[in-house]
Formats: C-alpha cells, structure tokens, sequence
C-alpha cells in the first residue's frame, strides 16, 4: 500500500503542475478582470535590455499572477482561508459584517480635510456671493455603520471638521437619514432608492417643494460592487435600482457627450456606479423642464454625488455636477454660471479624508 | 525566484523536471547545471558572472591544490581562499566599512551595490569545498559540470542549506531516484511550501505593521515573538523546500533545522537552529583556531571571533554583529555560571530562560537601525502604555496564526503522527499524503495568485 500511496502522491504532485503548466501556455490571455476592476498584465516585452535589465522577468512574475488559470477561484480560497481558518478579521483591509463588505480606512486625516476647506471657501470668495443659497453636507463612509471596533476614520470629525472650516456655508446633517442599509452589500456607495430619509433632510433644509416617488424604482440589473472584487468573498449579487424621473435631459458639458441621467449601457462598464449621472465626469447639467420650481442647483461633488443628484430634479429645473477632481477651477466661468443659484458641497467623508488635491 | 511563486511552481519547475527525467543519466546534471543557471540569471541577471567566475576559480585551484605539498599546498588554498571571499567583502562589506570611516569625518561615496543573491551561501560552500580539499578529506573534482553543479544547483543556491561538498560529493555521480524518495521530497517541499506561505507570511503581514499608532506592550511582545517564528517558519520552510527538491532530484541533503524553541540553553538552540551555519563555523573556524582546547582567555577570544562572524555573515550591519556578540555572552555565561544553575531548576524554567532571550535576540535581529531598536524594545517594556484600538484590532486579527505557529514550531504534530503510527494507523497517514500534497498546492496557488505578502528575506545574506 505504501508503494501505491508514493506513486500516487507523486503523480499528483507533477500532474497538477505540469497540468497547470500546458492549461496556463494554451489559454489564451485575459485584458481586464472585471472583479478587480483593472488590466491584467501582458506577457512582458521580451528584449535583450528587458532580460538584462531584470525588468521581463519582474514583469513576468505579474503576469504569471494575473493570467493564472481560475485566477478569481483562487482568490477565493484565499480569502475563505484567510476568514475562516486563520481566523483573520481582515482581508486586504476588507471584512464582512452582516453580509456587508467594508474597507477599512485609515485614521482621520485632518491635513487633507483641511485642504477641502481651503478649497471649498476659495471657490466661495472667488464665484459665491449673498445671493447665493451655499450648503454643505457630508456622506458617511459605509464604515461609520460597521458595529465592530476597528481602524477607521472619524466621519463625524470629519463633517465637523470641513463644516466648522466652512462658515459661509450652511451644514445640512445627513448622518440621520442614513443607516447601513442605505449603502450597497458590496460596494463602497449608498444606494439611490434608499436615500429617501436623506432627500426628506435636504427638502427640509434646502426649502425644496417636491420630490421624486421613490415608487418608481427601476431594476438596472445585478452587480457586484468594488469590494467584493478586492476581498474575494462569496458573496451572492445585488440589485442595482434607480428611481426614475421623466421628461429629464442632461448635457454633458465637460467632455461634450451622453443625454442620460441613467445609462444603463453604462452599467456593464467596470464601474456599473456609471450608470448614474454618466460616472466619473468632471462636469455636467440635468435639467428638468417639468421642475416644481424654477431654481437651478450646482453641487461639487465626488461619486456619491453622481446618484443623489437626479432626486433634486423633481424641484431643481436643473442641476450642475461639478467635479473638481477632473477639472481645474479656474475653468469653472467657462461653464457654469453662479448668479442667484444653490450650491450645495456634497463630499464623502472617504474623500475628505483620502489626501486627493482638488484642482 | 520564491519557490513559492507561480513562476517558479508552475513554469520553471515543470521544465526541469521534464528535462532532467527525461534525459538520460549522464547528462542529468548538465540539465540541473544547465537551469540553476536559468534560476539564477532570472534573479540575477548581470551577477551571474561573479558566480561562474568564483566557481571556476575554486575548481582550477582545486588542481593545484591536489596536486601540490607543503608550503605551495598552504598558498594556494590561501590564494583561493582570498579570491573566493573577495567578492562577497567587495559587494556585501563595502559600503559598511565606507559608512563607518564617514562616521569618523571621511566623505567617500557609497558604492550602493546590490548584493548577489545566495553569495553568502555558495561563498561557504565553495570554502567547504578548498578546505576539506587541502586537507586530504576529499577528492578533487575533476569535473566541472558536476562541480558547478554542487555549487548552483538552484534547490539550495539562495538561502541554503549550506551543503558540504564532502556531503554530496558522491551523490553527484552516483545518487539513486526512488518512488520513495521522490514522494518523500515532493512532501517535503509541500511542507515548505505551507510554512513559508501560509505561516511566516502571514506572521510577516503582523510584525510590519509595528509602527507609532500601535501601542501597548503587549501588542510589541506579539510583534517580537512573531517576528521570532516568522524568521523561523520562513527559513525553516526554506530549508524544507530546498531538502525536498533535493530528494526529488536524487540529493540527500542534511537537516537545517530541529525544532529550536524547545531548547533548554542558548547552546542547544544554536544545535537545532541554522544547523549547517553553526557546523561550518565550527568545522572551519572554531576548531581550526583551537576551539575549547585552549587557555580560557583564548577560547573567549575564539568564541567572540566566531560569533562575531556569524553575526557579521548574516547581515553587514552593526545590529547584526551585536545579535552574534549577544549569542557569544549567552554561550560563555552559560558554560562559566548559568548551566549549572539552570540544570538544579525545573525544565520548564530554562524553556522560559532559552524562549525570552531569543525573542529580544530577534528583536536585534529585525532593526538595522540602532533608533528603531531601541524604540522597540522601549515599547516592550513601556508597559504604562495602553493597548490601542488598533493595536487590539490587530492582535485579535493575527493571534490565530500565531498560535498555529507557536503549537507548529514544536514537535507536536511529530509526536502525534507517531502515537498514530503506534496505535496501527499509520496506513490513514499514508493515504493523508496525497491529500496533503494537493490541499498545500491549492493553498499556495491561491495565496501567490492573490498578491499577497511574499517578502524575501535573505537578501543580505
């Protein structure tokens, strides 16, 4: 018997590698991987300087990595071995609580905040004036909500920091709006259809008249959010749903393009968080023709910004995007126009806090 | 190249074993030569030559020392010998002693070289090699595809162990493959594969996150006593890879290591740990400078050679030569005083005695920077300062793995695979091996795959 379990523990052994060898030469090579959200790498260049150099078989090495056979399966049992047998609490600094995925952050950073505020009362000195009807609010970080003690930014230090910071600016308070619910399963965002707590605070505050019936909830379709990629859970999908607003057409200012505030085209994008008000673009305009009022609303903003920003339609004949991530203030007076307008400064407490530099 | 790595377990290694069982006897160490060259080129692209030079250099003189008697047999294994470390002081010691003459007010520009991997390894092997060649305990090798072969092959080129050439030399030409022998080594390099990747990088992911926000002298003696088993199950599991890939390829190489943290002295330690660092040392430093058999002002002046050798080898820096002079103060206080204390008291306190003072050794051993070092040790004993929420978000996330580590460092699972074995169940053992085999490659495939922590730790040496 001994002789049969060595034959077949070698047999084993070189079949699964020489297997493995054949499957990964014959197979041919991914671009993307839709679950980490990037490009995989490519076989590296191959050039006597690359080989000399050490930089083909550095590369090489990624390659091996990123175009690996069942890749994602293996990323799995990573993480399940990671949770489960070592009993790690983290992966990747992501975890799971409640069925939800959350990213751990990093402490609260209050140099970057106060670089929001430097920016945010030098874009109000600079095109703001008495007329204008100037807000600021800030979203929690899905975090603030995770019961568990762990490493995270104060997103409510946060808020306090950037609204103490900004006194020419009226602080709306959404943390009561929301709950961990309000947030998707496997992603970083609040989800559109449960923000109407938040809305109602907005209303109340901003003086609007109307909102959108959150009855009419749309299906985009099923997703997996960012988080789910980057732990490599099985996690089963969600639902992405929009509240549907009629008779809206959007102009792209900043690049010039899409008419949709929700493309679902857009939704198998990388990012299906596209969907909503085109994705990441530095500037653009929704206008409502059927609009309770004929106020008109601009609000700087980051991605969050993207699916809250239809549910003002139904009271703002329209709304300007604004991200300054992607466009330099100083270009601003190109396309937006300030006069008798309400501002509103809608950032993540994930932004404030995450050391990016607005133009 | 990691073993570990996907390039490595699913590229190279399938090729040199299609090669070297493919192609008959007489050229199988030409393939084993022909890719621990491959190996090493792929790491080391432009330092390969340093190695062939030095290879070739200690076989030529081989013949002349063969060949030669008295005093022409004495100069040249010292010329080989001088050949044979000048470029392991060119490229590990330079810059240490340029730094330490600028310390004294010289402005010479560091030389900023990158170490060659594994020189510190092939260096002593090559040494092994010339001196047991002068002194009449081997043959020369006549040729040079097996001797190149001895000092490459690419299981042990780059974090040994270091194999004695007397050890292997009759396996160059005439080494058995046997069904059990390969099942044995394909175990083996599993069990490696496991402790490197599935423990000490783990363990590693822990001790780098030691930093200002982490307090609490608790969360910094779990930090140092996972450094302690990281540095342990990373090299152990090394060792373990590169004695498996040995048995694959007919080799028998000797044990590195056997189980350290159950030693009872610092001595015992240093019998179970680096086994054939401590045994080079002694075979080829010690012993020749007189070793014990001395006046006792000389062996103290042979022990601190020694140790301070050994520190010196492992790293050029001045932690490293305080972690040897450490070892040396432990062996001479236990041979003068602390052995006779230890032996009147029960077991377990010299267990707690041996475990403390090689946690702090390890201590030593991470910080290449005398602040950072003191720092760490400060936190160890600050123990006015309380456990932070992170620090306790980080010890409950890793205390698993560190027990695992903890209860895999000792012989346990040894001891039970035996009491099975006795108890008529070693044939469900059998049949686990396989099992085994094929759980530790999926484990290892997923961990690689994802990116994770795969540090190599044996740059320096």
């Amino acid at each position: 018997m001994k002789k049969i379990i060595n034959i077949i523990t070698v047999a084993l052994f070189f079949l699964v590698i020489l297997s493995v060898f054949l499957v990964n030469a014959i197979l041919p090579d991914g671009e993307i991987s839709k679950w980490e959200r990037r490009k995989l790498t490519q076989f590296p260049e191959l050039r006597a300087e690359t080989v000399f150099n050490g930089k083909f078989f550095s590369e090489f090495q990624s390659y091996s990595d990123d175009q690996f056979v069942l890749r994602d399966n293996f990323r799995v049992i990573n993480s399940f071995i990671r949770r489960n047998i070592l009993l790690q609490r983290d992966v990747n600094g992501l975890y799971v609580e409640n069925g939800y995925i959350f990213s751990m952050d990093e402490e609260t950073n209050e140099k970057s905040v106060n670089n929001f505020v430097k920016k945010t009362n030098e874009i109000i000195e600079t095109f703001l004036n008495e007329n204008n009807n100037i807000y600021l609010s800030v979203v929690p970080d899905k975090l603030h909500f995770s019961k568990e003690a762990r490493p995270k930014a104060d997103a409510l230090k946060i808020a306090e920091l950037y609204s103490n910071g900004v006194n020419k600016a009226e602080y709306i308070d959404i943390f009561p709006g929301l709950s961990l619910e309000s947030y998707y399963k496997t992603d970083s965002h609040w989800s559109q259809d449960k923000l109407l707590p938040v809305m109602e605070i907005f209303k109340d505050k901003m003086g609007m008249v109307s909102l959108p019936d959150f009855k009419n909830k749309k299906t985009a379709g099923e997703f997996y959010g960012v988080y789910y990629g980057q732990l490599a859970a099985d996690i089963p999908m969600e639902k992405m749903y929009y509240i549907d607003v009629e008779g809206i057409v959007t102009e792209n200012l900043e690049p010039k393009g899409s008419d949709k505030i929700y493309d679902l085209e857009k939704f198998n994008n990388l990012d299906p968080y596209d969907l909503f008000m085109q994705g990441a673009t530095p500037i653009i305009k929704a206008v409502n023709e059927n609009s309770a009022t004929d106020k008109e609303l601009i609000i700087f903003r980051d991605s969050y910004g993207s699916s809250i920003s239809p549910l003002f339609l139904s009271n703002y004949r329209s709304v300007t995007l604004v991200d300054l991530r992607y466009l330099s203030s100083s270009l601003l007076n190109q396309y937006v126009e300030f006069e008798n307008k309400d501002v509103l400064f809608l950032y993540s407490s994930t932004v404030l806090n995450s050391n990016i530099i607005l133009k | 190249m990691v073993f570990s790595s996907t390039p490595f377990l699913y590229y190279f290694l399938p090729l040199v074993c299609i090669f070297y069982f493919i192609l008959p006897r007489k050229f199988k160490n030409f393939c084993l030569l022909s890719f621990s060259f491959l190996f090493y080129f792929l790491g080391e692209p432009r330092y390969i030559v340093v190695m062939i030079i030095s290879t070739l250099v200690a076989f030529l003189f081989g013949f002349l020392i063969d060949k030669a008697e008295g005093k022409k047999r004495k100069l040249y294994l010292t010329l080989s010998l001088v050949l044979n470390f000048l470029p392991l002081l060119f490229f590990k010691y330079t810059d240490f002693f340029i730094g330490n003459l600028n310390a004294l007010g010289l402005g010479i520009p560091l030389l900023k070289l990158v170490l060659p991997i594994g020189i510190s390894f092939y260096t002593f092997q090559l040494t092994s090699y010339t001196i047991d060649l002068y002194r009449k305990d081997v043959a020369v090798q006549r040729n040079f595809i097996n001797f190149a072969c001895y000092i490459a092959l690419f299981p042990q080129l780059i974090a040994g162990p270091i194999v004695r050439y007397s050890i292997i030399a009759d396996q160059l030409e005439n080494r058995k493959h046997t069904m059990e022998k390969t099942a044995e080594g394909v175990f083996r390099f599993c069990v490696g594969l496991l402790k490197k990747v599935m423990i000490a990088n783990v363990l590693g992911e822990f001790t780098a996150l030691a930093g200002e926000n982490l307090t609490g002298a608790i969360f910094w003696w779990l930090s140092a006593i996972a450094y302690s088993l990281q540095i342990y199950f990373d090299f152990s599991g090394y060792s373990d890879m590169a004695i498996g890939l040995g048995k694959i390829f007919g080799f028998d190489f000797e044990e590195n290591f056997n189980y350290p943290f159950i030693s009872k002295t610092i001595a015992e330690f240093w019998r179970r740990w680096h086994i054939s660092l401590g045994s080079w040392f002694r075979d080829y430093v010690y012993i020749p400078m007189g070793g014990n058999r001395v006046s006792a002002y000389r062996w103290l002046f042979n022990i601190l050679t020694v140790w301070f050798l050994t520190g010196f080898w492992h790293g050029a820096s001045w932690n490293f030569i305080l972690w040897g002079l450490y070892f040396a103060f432990f062996l001479v206080a236990e041979k003068l005083v602390l052995n006779k204390i230890l032996k009147k008291l029960p077991s377990f306190v010299s267990h707690i005695y041996v475990i403390f003072f090689i946690i702090i050794s390890f201590v030593i051993f991470k910080e290449t920077d005398f602040s950072l070092l003191f720092n760490f040790l400060y936190n160890m004993v600050n123990l006015l300062a309380p456990l932070s929420k992170e620090a306790t978000y980080y010890i409950t996330s890793y205390l698993p793995t560190i027990i695992i580590a903890i209860i895999g460092s000792t012989p346990i699972m040894k001891k039970l695979s035996a009491i099975i074995t006795k108890k008529g169940g070693e044939k469900v053992l059998w049949v686990l091996k396989p099992v085994f085999v094929l759980a530790v490659l999926i484990i290892v495939t997923a961990f690689s795959v994802d990116g994770s922590f795969n540090p190599f730790l044996y740059f320096r040496f």
